[in-house]
């Protein structure tokens, strides 16, 4: 409790009676409720970053075969420069997968 | 049991279920507080805010890189969002609050003096309602909820001392108030 001053007995009497009321409670299905949006928001930013990452790389992806075209390299070349770097890309997380599974 | 930071770190990594173990541990703290600002005619509006804090602060999460502790965070945010839902012009029309809730739970006395005492209870929440927003926080944290002052410092950071000036500040301005109205409470 607060320390009070002699003249602040008489208003602390009158708030603590004034301001009785029952204590309100969060509702039961509060957590339940909450979660559920956690889980939709979780879900619609993986969707909204896959989209972007995935425009991205598909822009990226034509750009660089069309330039590489141009400039009169072959499409076998041109396939490897770019399936090979994502292959390497994609190679640590599939080999993680292969060691939890196995 | 994990700590906070264990938590928010495994949150911040994905892990829901850590994240819904934050949500139980500070849940009520942020309904209280959100509930002391908004003021007791708004406790359905005190529940969606609280809602909307741990929706933000999930969204946040990867910001967070713990220099203050996540509770002291999460309290800094709902007292803000508290604050700014109030300021828009629905929060501001006198509500019944304190008045209201009052009476559905006192003893019926005579009618002079339930007169009186209404009246003067009006009196005493317009008062209050023209206090700055963390006095009024404080005294319904402290009159209101019951929260102690350690808790009050905690939930509005800053320190013991501070809290417990705020409660003795609202006191006095709310003595001097009454008293222009009519009242002395001396």
């Amino acid at each position: 409790m607060s320390e009070l001053n002699p003249n602040e007995v008489e208003i602390d009497r009158l708030l603590r009676t004034s301001m009785e009321a029952p204590i309100p409670t969060l509702s039961s299905n509060f957590d339940q409720h909450l979660m559920l949006e956690v889980q939709r928001t979780s879900v619609s930013n993986d969707r909204y970053r896959l989209a972007v990452l995935g425009g991205y790389g598909s822009i990226s992806v034509l750009a660089c075969t069309l330039i590489m075209h141009d400039q009169g390299l072959g499409w076998p070349a041109i396939a490897a420069s770019i399936l090979v770097p994502l292959a390497v890309v994609a190679m640590p997380r599939t080999f993680r997968r292969a060691r939890t599974t196995a | 049991m994990d700590s906070d930071a264990q938590l928010v770190r495994r949150a911040q990594g994905g892990d829901q279920s850590a994240f819904a173990e934050l949500v139980s541990r500070h849940r009520d703290l942020v309904f209280s507080l959100a509930v002391s600002i908004l003021g007791p005619a708004h406790v359905p509006e005190a529940e969606d805010l609280a809602q909307e804090v741990f929706l933000k602060v999930y969204r946040r999460l990867a910001s967070f890189r713990g220099d203050a502790e996540f509770r002291s965070w999460l309290y800094r945010i709902t007292f803000n969002e508290a604050v700014n839902l109030k300021s828009r012009a629905r929060f501001r029309r006198p509500a019944a609050g304190e008045v209201a809730l009052r009476s559905a739970v006192t003893s019926e006395p005579g009618p002079d003096e339930q007169a009186e005492d209404a009246e003067r209870d009006q009196a005493l929440a317009e008062c209050i309602r023209k206090l700055p927003e963390v006095y009024q926080s404080a005294l319904r944290l402290y009159y209101w909820l019951g929260k102690g002052v350690g808790e009050i410092s905690e939930m509005l950071g800053v320190p013991e001392n501070t809290a417990k000036s705020y409660l003795h500040r609202a006191r006095q301005l709310l003595r001097g108030m009454l008293k222009e109205r009519g009242y002395s409470y001396e």
